[in-house]
């Protein structure tokens, strides 16, 4: 008998507590200490160890006669034992069967940005995120999880520590463990009614066994922008007004005389040359993050416990205002969290998650407005800034009033007045997530079998505070030199007035209660869980904000998984859910629905057959097959009841004091239609997983498709004779198709390692059915498209001459010019109509997702630059010379005249007032937006350990890193396509806070 | 026994039982119909866009493309593209507000009596706005669907057009009935003003008659159709209730008036919508004038002291002081170059270097922004003149929209009557001269001797005059078939140069490409919307033409 000891250290050379230490063939063993190390009385002589741990390869070393052992193990976080989260538990990555991807913290962490949801962009197979703003505060990313499969509602749901959750964008990414996607049936089922357009599932990061780890982190970036559409100059833009004019036979804007004022600024104030976007932006502008967690644990208690503090300035520069503005949009959040986890007894664990956040939103903001034209938004007064041209007006008169023209066009206010006069506001959201779980292991009633119950409170409350001021404009006339009051809304000096408040919030309880079984006999492996589910959501009720008066969002049920596998060969899962919502009529079968799926895997390369071998070390293939739901039909409520409503009126009596007689009507959308239910999506997906050449490459891809119906439609084969609006029906269907391929490589050249990570995702969908009427030109037609196909015109080159618009067919009720864009007679009718119009182009949902990831290590520096792109996908944001104050952009400089026919890419410019079609969508001007982008590049740099010990420190990582660096993109109107209006479509498609570059340098310091 | 816990209806919902068993509901159901009335005389979007605009009364100064559509002939385009429009909306607008006097016809007995609730005013007000919202179909369309009851969600019905003559015949009945049922202002009382009357079903009917006896409808030139509409109106003309108003610049800014038969009730109205981004000049503050009166309308008001038209040689007309003299009614309904205005005057002229470059503009044009007039004039009946921006405050003010008012009824029966007679009677001359010479206008009465084809223009001429801006002109030119005269011609603008010396040379000019009229002879009718054509399978048939 000899006493073996040693300690375990992981190749960062921290102590690995908890490993287990067995002795192969025998039942002796052990578990390491808080301080990595063991002790083991070993009887067999010069035995074979085993050394195990979670996350890490499992290793085994001959003793060869040492009595001491001191190991290393090498991560495996790609490895096979990695565990994978899945709906309501996790599994081990071997096991899957399912379509599931993950990440960890280190790779979230690469990204410096404020919200998490930018740093997946790129890393998940089969996620499509795009960041269509940059608004700090308001930059998420939206996530799509195999493109779209219905034309409803197609957002992931998002699961933050086993609880449905409205998001994790404001999450503090130190506090994030893991962000896993489940994409398929098998993944999704077990989320029933709610899981068909995938599953986003976060877990923060626990405690582990050890002494108290204390990490800051800290973040100092610059942030610029990707791109914008910017005007041109004075001059140019007046040059081709002109230009514009003359093509229309109109008078000319400007003469020589002023052009020529414009080139040389000889009369700043009369003929100003001021680029407002760069007069009122900064290049760069700060971002801040700072966190300090402690983490650590006894046998009893482990706990996490975090807290941090993001801190992003905006794009525009700081200016005196007489109101005291903040002129500069921020955002400032703190998080905190704890993580804790109680083991009572050996039987008994007990855990409470809190995470909280607070944070403020801030912007200078105009008027509140129902008008589409509304500068509430940081968006709607970026769109006017961009629109007032370079020519319109000085900054302010010579004794510095502010100058305004309304010549220049409508309510083309002065952008500095806008910034420094109009308002503020102010978002608050405070959230509190709690999570409580409990295990209780009732292995005396049978082994492998425990009850958990895991139970969220939340509760998220918002608060809009707007104040508004408004400011005297002067207009000096350009010819005279007079100087009168702004005829407009802008005619006063007003300081900032009261504040108004709206508030809003809900709050949502979740409780998942149940029993799990997990056990092996022999090479037969079997788990299980039943778990009873209820979630119930209180929230406001529209549009009166009256906080926690709508009725709340109810839903319960059961969802069960069975897997078995028999030594790790063959694998079999049966995951289901039966779930029903408030939201469906209670009659027989419409408020439950059930969702199963089955799933299979084989690892043939753990069959004996399967001979080792140097090129392929293993090969995995799997399939799952199954039905899942979504109930996500809009916002409304209770679609099942016809009811009357009773908020209109009409008036009778004197013209001057009329009196409302209240009336009562049938809503838009209060004829019933008790069958209303949710959408059903039938998912299939076919996986391969190999690894060659002794795990150095790796691959995964999978092939998948999905029918989705029962849509809920609005009738839009319903005549309007009846007379009300049609209650929506479950009639449409939507097919979706794809794959995903995922190949990494590893190698190594002496201490260099370096690698590739390559990913490609491809979705297409098709309208099956939308009710659209039957005698709709095939052309125009939704169904047999994609859901968001751009439907357009058809080009055919420019009408070239006089004689070739004579001889050509033209646009009804309009006699083009030489240098419009012809169009193509499709129908055949001998006039341009807008049933001359078919499929163009792609939707503004991209096809194709792809990144490639290079990366290097040696020593301790370490490099990864992440590339990322999509394509087959097209925008409607073009700019036109028919904006509101004319302002023009570079590349209407190329625009057709006489003397550049043969070189022009672009259509002749009009005057403003123009009625033909050169702006009209079609597939010249519906914009290509594919891109290609260096999103992520990161250097980073472990301090060697001496001079780290030296400093009494564990470890030093410092890094730079940098996001959005780099676009490569064949979009004509600026630089960065990924950016699209989504908070106000009714505004120009300009409209938008362009997504921020990053330049970063962090310190990571392990105390 | 404990709630379901996914029974989370507010249990508090109305349905129709409780609707139709309750006398209070039921009154306001039925008063709902009313919404569904066309009330506005800038409609197509939102605040913006009128017929008006579509004939040759104005232009779309800055090409409002619910406008342009109509303009270029792009009927259907206009339905896609505009939230209030005339071809699906009304279309839509009118069946929703059939659907609801359907349901009230049918429910009106069963429900409990009771004062609030009174049933025979109700019928009649349910019959006279259901066969409002059919005339204002078949004006636009011609014969359309009869639907007269209530369809359940499943039932079909996806039937075909009735003829035009079966639908006026239906409207007739319908107003024959609410004549009977319906009483006199008076009678409704003070609070109940600006329900349906019998003066208003009488006043309906005389304009259905008319519409069905004019050219469009009544190709064989049937006289008895004729004859019909005159004596209609005669029945409003001797009910002695109304008379014309002794003004005319404030008739649609009025809370009573003898001369209104029917008018939407709406309070006085903000400056923001129709006035500050539609008719307002922004040298008043507006948004966008873009409610352009044409030159080809100002040349029809007539010189004051003679009563003849400007192109006679005899008018009296200056060309270079052309707003010297003219109607009174165009002091009321334009506002042109130096018409004193808000303490001040519209300045719509421009001066121009030697080279032709822009010297200087009046505050109330700029060449080169569509936000001020394209054609040099603004719409006075449209904007009131409390409404300024200038200087803080704006006052506000009554912008009735007159479903009826006596002058029309003069009109239709001078129209009527002369079209039926071989020769204009001297009741023709009354109804037209009566008119003429309300004292606020004192024009000079119609010459003597006039042929019936003569007597035809004068009476076409003084409607297009005296109804001006008014939601008639576009539809009447529809049912005269003579929009190929009167719309695809040139429109006319009026240029106004000051000169160095401050005197002012106006040259009337063609207006751009973008303000140039299509109107081919097939569009004397909409199109049926596309889109109910294509869903009906064959059963609903297009227009021709379209």
């Amino acid at each position: 008998q000899t006493n073996l000891s040693g300690t375990i250290k992981d190749d960062k050379g921290l102590a690995l507590p908890g490993v287990s230490v067995r002795v192969k063939g025998a039942s002796t063993g052990t578990v390491t200490d808080n301080d990595g190390k063991y002790s083991l009385k070993l009887t067999a002589i010069n035995p074979v160890l085993v050394f195990t741990y979670i996350g890490y390869k499992t290793k085994e070393v001959a003793l060869n006669g040492k009595s001491v052992l001191n190991v290393v193990l090498e991560d495996d976080a790609q490895g096979l034992d990695e565990v994978m989260v899945v709906g309501y538990g996790t599994q081990k990555k071997s096991t899957l069967t399912g379509a599931v991807s993950q990440i960890s913290s280190e790779e979230i962490m690469k990204s410096p940005t404020v919200n998490p949801t930018n740093s997946l962009i790129g890393k998940l197979p089969g996620l499509l995120a795009v960041q269509t703003s940059g608004q700090p505060g308001a930059d998420a990313a939206s996530l799509k999880i195999r493109g779209v499969a219905t034309y409803g509602n197609s957002s992931a749901i998002v699961v933050v520590d086993g609880i449905e959750r409205p998001g994790f964008g404001d999450v503090d990414a130190n506090e994030i463990e893991s962000v896993t996607i489940l994409k398929d049936a098998a993944s999704t089922a077990i989320y029933g009614i709610r899981g068909a357009n995938g599953v986003v599932v976060i877990t923060t990061k626990s405690g582990k066994l050890g002494k108290p780890k204390v990490t800051y982190t800290g973040n100092i970036s610059l942030q610029s922008y990707t791109g914008l559409p910017i005007g041109l100059d004075a001059y140019n833009n007046a040059f081709l007004q002109n230009q514009a004019y003359k093509n229309d036979n109109q008078p000319l804007p400007w003469t020589d005389a002023e052009l020529q004022k414009f080139k040389d600024g000889s009369d700043p104030i009369g003929y100003p040359n001021v680029q407002w976007f760069d007069y009122l932006t900064r290049k760069f502008y700060p971002q801040t993050q700072h966190n300090i967690n402690v983490s650590g644990g006894t046998k009893i208690a482990k706990y996490f416990v975090s807290a941090g503090y993001s801190f992003q300035d905006g794009i525009f520069k700081k200016f005196d205002s007489p109101y005291g503005i903040n002129t500069v949009p921020n955002f400032s959040r703190y998080n905190f969290r704890s993580n804790i986890d109680l083991t009572l007894n050996k039987d008994l664990t007990v855990g409470i998650k809190l995470g909280g956040r607070f944070s403020n939103r801030y912007q200078p903001a105009g008027l509140l407005s129902s008008s589409a034209f509304s500068y509430d938004t940081i968006e709607g007064m970026i769109s006017r800034i961009l629109q007032v041209p370079a020519y319109a007006y000085p900054v302010t008169l010579p004794d510095g009033r502010i100058a305004q023209n309304p010549s220049v066009g409508l309510n083309l206010w002065n952008p500095f007045a806008v910034l420094t006069r109009y308002g503020t506001r102010n978002d608050d959201n405070n959230t509190v997530e709690t999570t409580f779980n409990l295990e209780y292991k009732l292995g005396f009633i049978t082994k492998g079998l425990s009850f958990k119950t895991n139970f969220g409170y939340d509760s998220y409350y918002s608060n809009v505070a707007r104040r508004n001021a408004n400011w005297a404009a002067y207009v000096w006339d350009r010819q005279t030199g007079a100087i009168t009051l702004s005829p407009d809304t802008r005619n006063r000096d007003e300081p900032l007035g009261g504040i108004n408040v709206t508030t809003g919030g809900s709050t949502n309880s979740n409780l998942q209660t149940g029993f799990y079984y997990n056990r092996s006999f022999g090479k037969h492996n079997v788990s299980g869980l039943l778990l009873g589910i209820r979630q119930l959501i209180t929230t406001t009720s529209d549009p009166n904000n009256v906080l926690f008066t709508a009725p709340p969002k109810a839903s319960q049920g059961a969802v069960n998984r069975l897997t078995y596998n028999y030594n790790e060969r063959y694998f079999l899962e049966f995951n289901a859910a039966y779930n029903g919502s408030e939201n469906f009529s209670s009659l027989e079968g419409r408020q439950y629905g059930f969702f199963p799926a089955v799933s299979a895997g084989w690892t043939l390369s753990n069959e004996p057959f399967f001979k080792k071998n140097p090129v392929l070390s293993y090969l995995k293939l799997r399939g799952s097959y199954g039905v899942v739901g979504n109930d996500k039909i809009g916002d409304n409520r209770f679609l099942f009841l016809t009811s009357y409503s009773a908020n209109s009126n009409v008036q009778f009596g004197s013209p001057n004091s009329p009196t409302n007689y209240p009336t009562i009507f049938i809503g838009d959308t209060n004829l019933g239609n008790p069958e209303v239910t949710w959408e059903k999506g039938t998912k299939r997906n076919i996986g391969l997983e190999a690894r060659f050449f002794s795990d150095a490459l790796k691959l995964n891809a999978d092939v998948f498709d999905e029918r989705r119906k029962d849509i809920l439609t609005p009738r839009k084969s319903g005549l309007l004779t009846f007379g009300h609006s049609y209650p929506s029906l479950n009639i449409g269907e939507v097919y979706n198709k794809g794959y995903e391929i995922e190949l990494d490589y590893q190698g190594k050249i002496g201490q260099v390692l370096f690698g590739l990570n390559a990913q490609l995702s491809y979705a297409k969908n098709k309208i099956i059915s939308s009710d659209e009427p039957l005698g709709i030109p095939e052309g125009l037609k939704q169904e047999g498209k994609s859901v968001g196909q751009f439907i357009g015109y058809v080009s055919d080159g420019f009408y070239t001459s006089a004689a070739d618009v004579a001889n050509s067919v033209k646009p009804q009720g309009i006699t083009p010019i030489p240098g419009d864009l012809k169009f193509k007679d499709l129908n055949g009718d001998g006039v341009i109509t807008s049933d001359d119009r078919t499929a163009i182009g792609y939707s503004n949902t991209p096809e194709y997702i792809y990144s490639f990831t290079p990366r290097f290590s040696y020593k301790g520096i370490t490099l990864s630059v992440l590339f990322q792109g999509v394509g087959h996908v097209s925008s409607n944001l073009i700019l036109n010379e028919q904006n509101n104050g004319q302002q023009m952009y570079p590349f209407m400089l190329n625009a057709w005249t006489p003397e550049n026919a043969a070189t022009a890419t672009w259509p002749a410019l009009h005057a403003r007032g123009y009625t033909g079609l050169n702006n009209a969508l079609s597939d010249f001007n519906l914009q290509n937006a594919q891109y290609l982008k260096i999103r992520n590049v990161e250097l980073a740099w472990s301090l060697p350990k001496r001079w780290v010990e030296s400093l009494k420190l564990s470890g030093i990582r410092v890094f730079l890193n940098g996001q959005n660096l780099y676009t490569w993109t064949k979009f004509k109107m600026y630089v960065d396509p990924e950016n699209l209006n989504v908070v106000n479509q009714a505004f120009p498609l300009q409209a938008l806070y362009p997504s921020s570059k990053v330049y970063n340098l962090g310190v990571n310091i392990n105390f | 026994c404990k709630k379901n816990f996914l029974d989370r209806t507010p249990g508090i919902s109305l349905d129709e039982d409780k609707v139709f068993s309750d006398p209070v509901q039921a009154a306001r159901f039925a008063d709902n119909a009313y919404n569904y009335q066309i009330n506005d005389y800038a409609r197509f979007n939102d605040h913006r866009g009128a017929t008006a605009q579509a004939s040759d009364e104005a232009v779309s100064g800055n090409s409002e493309s619910s406008v342009t559509t109509l303009n270029r002939g792009l009927y259907h385009d206009h339905s896609n593209t505009a939230s209030l429009n005339d071809m699906r909306d009304v279309w839509a607008r009118q069946y929703a507000g059939i659907a609801i006097t359907n349901k009230m016809l049918e429910k009106i007995s069963g429900v409990p009596v009771a004062t609030i609730f009174p049933a025979a005013r109700i019928e009649g007000e349910m019959r006279f706005l259901r066969a409002f919202f059919y005339f204002e179909l078949i004006k636009r369309f011609g014969g359309v669907p009869l639907i007269v009851k209530s369809y359940g969600v499943n039932e079909d019905i996806n039937i075909p057009r009735n003829s035009y003559e079966e639908c006026v015949s239906f409207i007739l009945s319908d107003l024959e009935k609410a004549s009977t049922l319906l009483l006199s202002d008076a009678e409704n009382g003070d609070s109940n003003y600006g329900r349906a009357t019998k003066g208003a079903a009488l006043a309906l009917k005389g304009r259905v008659l008319l519409y069905a006896a004019s050219p469009l409808n009544n190709p064989s030139n049937d006289k008895s159709k004729w004859k019909a509409a005159a004596d209609a109106a005669v029945q409003v003309m001797s009910l002695g209730q109304y008379a014309l108003q002794n003004t005319y610049d404030d008739l649609l800014n009025v809370p009573k008036s003898t001369e209104y038969i029917m008018i939407k009730i709406r309070g006085p109205r903000a400056i923001d919508g129709i006035f500050a981004d539609f008719a307002m000049s922004p040298g008043s503050g507006g948004q966008q004038g873009q409610m352009d009166p044409t030159e080809n309308h100002v040349r029809m008001y007539e010189m004051q002291a003679t009563g003849k038209s400007i192109d006679d040689p005899t008018s009296g007309y200056n060309p270079q002081k052309p707003y010297t003299g003219r109607d009174p009614r165009f002091y009321a309904n334009i506002l042109y170059n130096g018409a004193p205005w808000q303490g001040k005057t519209i300045d719509t002229w421009a001066e121009y270097n030697a080279d032709g470059s822009l010297k200087a503009n009046g505050k109330d044009f700029n060449p080169n922004n569509i936000i001020y007039t394209a054609t040099r004039y603004y719409c006075r009946k449209y904007w009131p003149e409390v409404y300024n921006r200038l200087g803080g405050t704006s006052g506000t003010t009554l912008l009735n929209y007159v479903y009826f008012r006596y002058a029309e009824v003069l009109l239709n029966y001078a129209e009527a009557q002369n079209e039926y007679l071989d020769a204009p009677d001297a009741s023709v001359y009354d109804a037209i001269n009566k008119i003429r010479q309300r004292p606020a206008v004192n024009m000079p009465v119609l010459p003597a001797g006039l042929n019936k084809n003569q007597m035809r223009e004068a009476i076409r001429h003084e409607r297009a005059i005296e109804l001006a801006f008014e939601d008639h002109r576009w539809y009447d030119i529809m049912r005269w078939k003579n929009g190929p005269d009167i719309i695809a011609k040139p429109m006319y603008g009026m240029n106004v140069v000051r000169n160095a010396n401050g005197t002012f040379t106006y040259t009337p000019v063609v207006l751009g490409n973008a303000f140039q009229k299509v109107y081919l002879d097939y569009m004397h009718r909409y199109p049926i919307p596309k889109n109910e054509i294509y869903k009906s399978k064959g059963v609903l048939v297009q227009n021709p033409g379209w």
